[in-house]
């Protein structure tokens, strides 16, 4: 509790406030139970004393401290015997002092033991009435000198403005920034200057929160990096944080470990001038990216800052899936993908990520979980990996797990390659034979890279009877038959292929 | 022809201020931010301040409204306050001249000896700054007719001594003592705060009473500034103690609206101080302070007296003398020896050894910047007989060690702001306490003692000082101090420190005593310090198991900074008139300790109308920023550079008298100063064009630009030396500090000037040029370490270089010449005497033939009436005994021995508005030679003479210097004898 309220509760209690005071303290015992509680306490002592003054009737001499002085400190020792056969037996301090009189003693010690409990509770209150404490006797057989002393004022009167920064200045960290002559450097960056002028800065310095944050050593630590100095003296960055000041969520993780990771990397400072990914980095979503280790590590990759800039790789992280995907440990295993590092060195790659499909693509959980395939990198570095964005139904086909599966083998490259597989992809009875496990296996066989490159296998596959084939364990056998193939590609076949009758030969 | 040269010359002036515009803005303005009020302009420099400004603006409206009440004063213009942290221990001054200025520091105050309050700070600063500020400022209407006629309050300035003249019309008060000043000041600033302060100060009654007992002279008003406040080891601080208890003194006989009555300037009050106080108290000043003499002699007898109706601590002296100012000591048990880093009037300030046995003391190492009473913070190694120390301890403090065994000092951390040391022996760091911002921080150094780590920041306004470590390493006590000014005694666990929990055990409360200097006994089981609880520095025990504090002493003066040595008895130091005196006391307690009674309580008693004088708080309920501030920007010099004053002046030109007038004008902070005058000669000797005469100066904190046309100078008027010169010339010059680490300070300047229409060389005035025009460009590089004592009028030991470089570029001829000084000197075992050895040589790359390329030599140079350095036998150019420049050389050798006796001190020696300090002999004898390099031409002279110097004050405040010097001369080569008196008065430091 404040000391200055426990002046005006004493003062209160001896009657001693202004009007004004009385009614200031009025308003903090509404709103402060303590100090109410405090109040109360107070009042019954006060009032049980003024209870017992009544019953005491005081010597004609009002100098009750001498009296009691005198009385106490010089009288004869007595005692107060106990026992049930001397009830009434009192042994006064003094026979010959009148003001200890046997009616009144068991007043006086209880007036004496609330006196002590006063005394105990006020113990730290600052400045009680000095006028009342100067002159007596002190420690041991120490006299004290009186010396005046008005109630003074407490540390509660002086009001300063955000001394919580100074536990910062303070610091040794923080001293030793400042001789490095990099805080002064950046103390002349005018735009630095100007974002710390503004009001809505000015508001977020004032937050406790802020100040909170701003007060951690861990910051100062922060500050001693070129980098972050560095980072702190770009327009788009000062752009960022005035916009952001409402976003607490936004202030924490700027003033986080995470980006005490990554400030020190080559690219981040370039990455903080691209608008792309300072809007980037207003993204919720992106707050708790920055929280996984792994994804401290990708922004330390000079690719990934490359790719960052560009407006639709930010728009990826519109989507919780993407941001899943940055948060999951597999990205972790990426990093560590020699391949994929290589990949991400690939303007190629950049250009890649840059395309409406692949960032369709990216929203595919499927997709994701293809990335982690080490195949991957090489699908994904290939030119006609393009061209299969483009289609729509790549995507569909994304979304089955069988297809997903197939893409993880190597095999899955040199079927892609086929310009066939274009078409098919495109055959809704494609789609539906991806579901069948069956059939993602006889994919896997070399042969069926053969008949996918029969011009008439696209054809055929519109065939339900033809599709119903190819979902029997025998196909596999068919398929490895040049007999086979060229069967296939005659006009008879196709005519057979639509025959119900061979349907239910088939199924016979 | 007269038109063409005026016109070139404020062509001139228009370039110089057309530059110096861009400059000021470009380069100054972002430095300083600037807060207004209606009746404050606050400028701080440091972001790291900023917290500290709300509050400081409260502080100050809270004491202006008291004081406008109390003086009936209107304030006649905003005062600027700066802000400032240049060094770790509070201070502030004020000036009103000529404008109101308060210069504020925000550092916390040292408390040793309990000679300074320990509440909130600012609030103290401003109640006291801004009675100096209504004492010097307010005007009466003659005052306000001659700052109105003269357009401000004229500050006295030394090219124009009949300033003074004008100073003392437009603000008188400004010509009275410092303790007239610093008395009013600190009697009210107590009653404003409640009763803290120097009125109701402990030290202070020590003092008197120690005089008292002493039976040592107590000075009288004239004695006091001539003698007092030089010759004992407070020094300075003797204005303030002496004019707060004669001032209480008169509170107490004649009431304290007496006092209002004496300080504050009225209409129908006297100009000068002292006819003031005749007409409040109907007597002189002079036989007023007797009579307050006589009674404080009564005062402090009956004190002695209540002391001694107990048995009185008397100590067994452990040294031959008092040590003047001490620090804390420590006691090397090994070699059985104090250490303790003193300083005394005479001698310079060091880290002295004493042997407890013998009482005899040995120099350690010598101290640079002691403190007044602290001197410097010492802790102690004993493993690696290791000693701790701080320097520069009003500045910002360095940590340094020495070796105790081998001397051998050496600098551990710079600018360290920390003192307070304390040793750790159980893991050998170094503990301290550290200022900065305002705010004080526990510090740990570990070894090797080359960076601090912070431990703790206490909130604004909390203090720790005098900190001690357990000898286990447990256990951390300090006094912390809070806003209120209570003082506790307080235990830290030193883990728990480093854990980042500052949770301290309350040991013993205080209240408004300070717990001072406690340490820890050998075991650790106890505490010893000091206390002022009976109103007399007793030294106290805390068992630290029992929790049990007893009273050890029952001193009559005072008793300080214990060491428990050994079992039954330890080492305290001793107040007396001439500084602190280690003792040997008995460890036992006392059998009572009787009270004192403090002046300050009988003024309260008997006039309870100085309860009324406290102030309300400075918090927002009372003054509310926001509605008072108008504005918040950047500070700029020139935008803020105004018309400070302007008046007539007379000067000399040649040998005839000039009528002009001057115009000063300034910023608030002086950053920017310009002055231009002009002046007339009517006599009809002079050509036409040599009537005119006008000067133009701009300064800067590093550049400067001038230009004159047949300058004048008022010193012409008298004496032999010419600095009157026919032409124009203008010039621009740079100067910067390369080092300044007190007493260590390296500054460069260079100066380039025109100069056109010339007859004589501006240097040297009995040398007549063949050419009216040249270019000259002088560099100087001056390097200096000097030390003096406490009470010295003249540096005492040390060493200073010179290195000049002076080009002249003459009808496209460069003549160059260059030269060096170098002195040294060292301190005698007399007090205030030295011997110094001062060398000169030059050489210049010029014709023999030419006069600029030539050095010039010959006499002290000094005028009868005159402005620069009164002791100017010691430039290089000087050889009394000899005509002025009538030595000459294109290369010379010179060498000099000088003897300065001790100083004579004039207890009293005039009057109120004219006394004398105290006068000096010194003895010189040198010898030069010129021409070295071709004996056809070689020049050999020695000379020996004397200067006797006597320090004159005139109006209180003008120091002015009145020399007399006599020397011999021979020229060796033609065995010719010269001699040549000399007096001088210098006219204002």
């Amino acid at each position: 509790m404040e000391s200055r309220i426990k002046n005006l509760i004493q003062a209160e209690i001896d009657g001693e406030n202004t009007s004004q005071e009385s009614e200031e303290l009025e308003r903090i015992l509404k709103t402060n139970p303590e100090a109410n509680a405090l109040f109360k306490q107070m009042l019954s002592i006060s009032n049980r004393l003024e209870q017992i003054k009544a019953d005491i009737k005081l010597p004609e001499n009002t100098d009750f401290a001498s009296q009691f002085e005198k009385n106490v400190t010089n009288a004869p020792v007595t005692y107060l015997k106990t026992g049930p056969k001397q009830t009434n037996e009192e042994y006064t301090m003094s026979e010959s002092n009148n003001f200890f009189k046997s009616s009144t003693f068991a007043w006086v010690v209880a007036a004496a033991s609330i006196l002590i409990l006063v005394l105990y509770i006020s113990a730290d209150i600052p400045q009680p009435a000095q006028e009342q404490v100067v002159g007596t006797i002190g420690v041991d057989r120490i006299e004290r000198a009186e010396r005046y002393r008005a109630t003074q004022i407490t540390s509660a009167d002086i009001i300063l403005d955000n001394e919580q920064y100074q536990q910062v200045l303070q610091s040794d960290q923080f001293q030793r920034l400042v001789e490095s002559g990099e805080l002064q450097e950046l103390a002349q960056n005018q735009s630095f200057v100007n974002l710390m002028r503004d009001p809505s800065i000015q508001e977020l310095m004032r937050n406790e929160q802020m100040i909170s944050l701003i007060s951690d050593t861990k910051l100062v630590e922060l500050m001693r990096e070129p980098a972050f100095l560095q980072l702190m003296r770009e327009p788009s960055m000062i752009e960022l944080m005035r916009t952001a000041v409402d976003d607490r969520s936004f202030t924490e993780l700027m003033f986080s470990d995470r980006v005490a990771g990554i400030i020190d990397s080559p690219g981040f400072t370039n990455l903080m001038r691209e608008p792309g990914f300072i809007s980037l980095m207003r993204e919720s979503s992106v707050n708790e990216l920055i929280a996984q280790e792994s994804f401290v590590e990708l922004m330390r990759n000079e690719a990934f800052v490359r790719l960052a800039r560009d407006a639709s790789f930010v728009s990826l992280f519109h989507t919780s899936s993407n941001v899943s995907l940055m948060r999951s440990a597999d990205i972790e295993v990426l990093e560590r993908n020699a391949s994929f590092a290589e990949l991400m060195r690939d303007p190629a790659f950049t250009q890649l990520m840059r395309h409406e499909g692949f960032i369709r693509l990216m929203r595919e959980s499927s997709f994701v979980s293809l990335m982690r395939s080490p195949f991957a990198v090489e699908l994904m570095r290939d030119a006609f990996f393009v061209e299969l964005l483009r289609e729509p139904a790549f995507v569909q086909l994304m979304r089955e797990p069988g297809f997903v599966e197939l893409m993880r083998s190597s095999f899955a490259v040199e079927l892609m390659r086929e310009p066939a597989f274009i078409a098919l992809m495109r055959e809704p009875a494609f789609v539906s034979l991806m579901r069948e496990q069956a059939f993602v296996s006889l994919m896997r066989e070399s042969a069926f890279v053969s008949l996918l490159r029969e011009p008439s296998f696209v054809s055929l596959m519109r065939e339900p009877t033809f599709v119903s084939l190819m979902r029997t364990s025998s196909f596999v056998e068919l398929m490895r038959e040049s007999a086979f193939i060229q069967l296939m590609n005659s006009a008879g076949f196709h005519e057979l292929m639509r025959e119900n009758r061979f349907a239910t030969l088939r199924s016979q | 022809m007269f038109t063409k040269r005026v016109a070139r010359f404020f062509f001139a002036i228009f370039m110089i201020t057309g530059v110096l515009y861009v400059g000021g803005l470009t380069t100054v303005s972002a430095q300083f931010k600037s807060v207004q009020t209606n009746d404050l302009n606050l400028l701080y420099y440091d972001v790291g301040h900023e917290f500290l400004v709300n509050h400081t603006i409260r502080s100050y409206t809270n004491a202006l409204i008291f004081h406008k009440s109390l003086f009936d004063y209107t304030l006649s213009e905003p005062v600027t306050l700066i802000m400032q942290d240049f060094g770790d221990f509070g201070n502030a001054g004020a000036s009103a001249v000529p404008r109101n200025v308060v210069l504020m520091g925000i550092a916390p105050f040292h408390y040793a000896f309990e000679t300074n309050p320990a509440n909130e700070r600012i609030n103290v600063l401003m109640n006291h700054e801004l009675v100096h500020i209504v004492a010097l400022d307010k005007p009466s209407a003659s005052d306000r007719f001659f700052r109105k006629a003269l357009f401000g309050k004229v500050d006295p300035v030394q090219s124009d001594p009949v300033s003074m003249f004008y100073g003392y019309l437009t603000t008188p008060r400004r010509f009275s003592p410092r303790w007239y000043h610093e008395g009013i000041a600190e009697f009210l600033t107590t009653w404003m705060s409640g009763g803290i302060g120097r009125v109701m100060g402990a030290y202070d009654e020590m003092m008197f009473r120690t005089m008292v007992r002493d039976g040592a002279r107590i000075y009288d008003a004239i004695g006091l500034e001539s003698e007092g406040t030089t010759v004992d080891f407070e020094v300075g601080a003797n204005s303030y103690m002496y004019g707060t208890r004669f001032m209480s003194y008169l509170a107490l006989h004649y009431g304290p609206e007496s006092l209002i009555k004496w300080t504050a300037r009225s209409d129908d009050s006297r100009r000068h101080f002292s006819s003031q106080f005749r007409n409040v108290y109907g007597n002189s000043l002079s036989q007023v302070w007797g009579e307050w003499i006589e009674w404080e002699h009564e005062f402090q007898r009956e004190n002695l007296n209540r002391i001694r109706t107990n048995p009185v601590t008397v100590g067994r002296p452990l040294s031959n003398r008092p040590l003047g100012a001490i620090s804390r000591a420590i006691y090397d048990d090994v070699n059985n020896q104090i250490y303790v880093a003193v300083a005394e009037p005479g001698k310079v300030a060091h880290i002295a050894i004493v042997n407890p046995e013998t009482g005899s003391m040995r120099r350690l190492t010598d101290l640079e910047g002691p403190a007044l009473f602290f001197v410097s913070s010492l802790a102690y190694d004993a493993q690696t007989s290791t000693l701790f120390y701080t320097n520069n301890n009003n500045g910002w403090r360095d940590l340094h060690s020495v070796n105790v065994e081998t001397g051998r000092s050496e600098l551990r951390i710079k600018n360290v702001r920390t003192g307070d040391l304390a040793f750790n022996s159980a893991d050998n760091s170094l503990w301290g306490i550290r200022h900065f911002n305002g705010i004080v921080s526990v510090v740990r150094m570990p070894y090797p003692y080359t960076e601090w780590n912070r431990i703790h920041s206490m909130p604004y306004g909390h203090d720790i000082f005098d900190i001690d470590v357990s000898p286990d390493g447990k256990l951390l006590t300090a006094a912390i101090a809070d806003a209120s000014g209570n003082q506790k005694l307080k235990m830290m666990q030193i883990e728990e420190l480093m854990d980042g929990v500052f949770n301290p055990e309350e040991i013993f409360d205080f209240a408004e005593s300070s717990p001072a200097g406690f340490t820890f006994s050998p075991d650790g089981k106890q505490l010893f310090g000091s206390t002022y609880y009976s109103g007399v520095s007793n030294i106290v025990r805390y068992d630290i198991e029992e929790k049990s504090i007893e009273w050890l002493t029952n001193a009559e003066t005072g008793l300080f900074r214990p060491i428990p040595v050994w079992q039954d008895s330890l080492i305290a130091f001793e107040y007396t008139g001439r500084g602190f005196l280690p003792v040997k006391i008995p460890n036992e307690p006392a059998e009572r300790v009787s009270a004192i009674r403090f002046l300050g309580q009988e003024v309260v008693v008997n006039h309870p109308v100085v309860k009324d004088w406290m102030l309300p708080p400075p918090s927002p309920d009372f003054v509310d920023v926001d509605t008072i501030v108008h504005t918040r920007t950047d500070y700029s010099p020139i935008r803020n550079l105004a018309l400070n004053s302007a008046y007539p002046i007379v000067r000399g030109y040649k040998n005839y008298v000039a009528g002009g007038f001057r115009a000063d004008f300034s910023d608030p902070l002086r950053m920017h100063k310009m002055s231009i005058s002009a002046s007339w000669s009517p006599h009809p000797g002079l050509a036409s064009d040599e009537h005119f005469h006008a000067s133009f100066s701009y300064e800067l904190p590093s550049w400067h630009f001038f230009a004159n046309y047949n300058a004048a100078d008022f010193y012409d008027l008298f004496g032999p030396t010419k600095r009157s010169r026919k032409g124009y010339a203008i010039g621009t010059g740079y100067r910067a500090n390369l080092i300044y680490d007190v007493p260590r300070v390296m500054d460069f300047s260079v100066t380039t000037t025109y100069f056109g229409g010339m007859e004589r060389l501006p240097e040297f005035q009995n040398i007549i040029t063949s050419f009216d025009s040249f270019i000259s460009l002088n560099a100087r590089l001056t390097y200096q370490s000097t030390l003096f004592s406490l009470g010295a009028v003249d540096h005492e030991k040390g060493v200073r270089w010179e290195l000049m470089s002076s080009n002249n570029y003459v009808e496209q001829t460069l003549f160059p010449r260059i030269n060096q000084n170098l002195d040294y000197g060292f301190a005698l075992p007399i007090r205030h005497s030295s011997i110094w050895l001062r060398s000169s040589a030059g050489i210049s790359f010029s014709p023999r033939r030419e006069p600029l390329g030539n050095f010039y030599f010959g006499g002290f140079g000094n005028n009868w009436i005159d402005n620069q350095s009164s002791r100017r036998y010691r430039a290089f150019y000087s050889f009394p005994g000899t005509e002025l420049n009538e030595v000459a050389g294109t290369n010379f050798g010179k060498l000099m021995v000088e003897w300065t006796l001790p100083p004579v001190r004039f207890k009293r020696a005039g009057f109120l508005n004219l006394y004398a300090n105290w006068t000096q002999l010194n003895f010189f004898a040198s010898g030069l030679f010129t021409n070295i390099d071709d004996s056809a031409f070689l020049e050999r002279y020695y000379n020996a003479g004397a200067q006797l110097e006597t320090r004159l004050v005139i109006f209180s405040t003008l120091d002015s210097m009145f020399s007399v010097g006599y020397a011999v001369a021979r020229n060796d080569i033609s065995g010719v004898y010269s001699n040549e008196l000399m007096v001088s008065l210098r006219i204002m430091r």
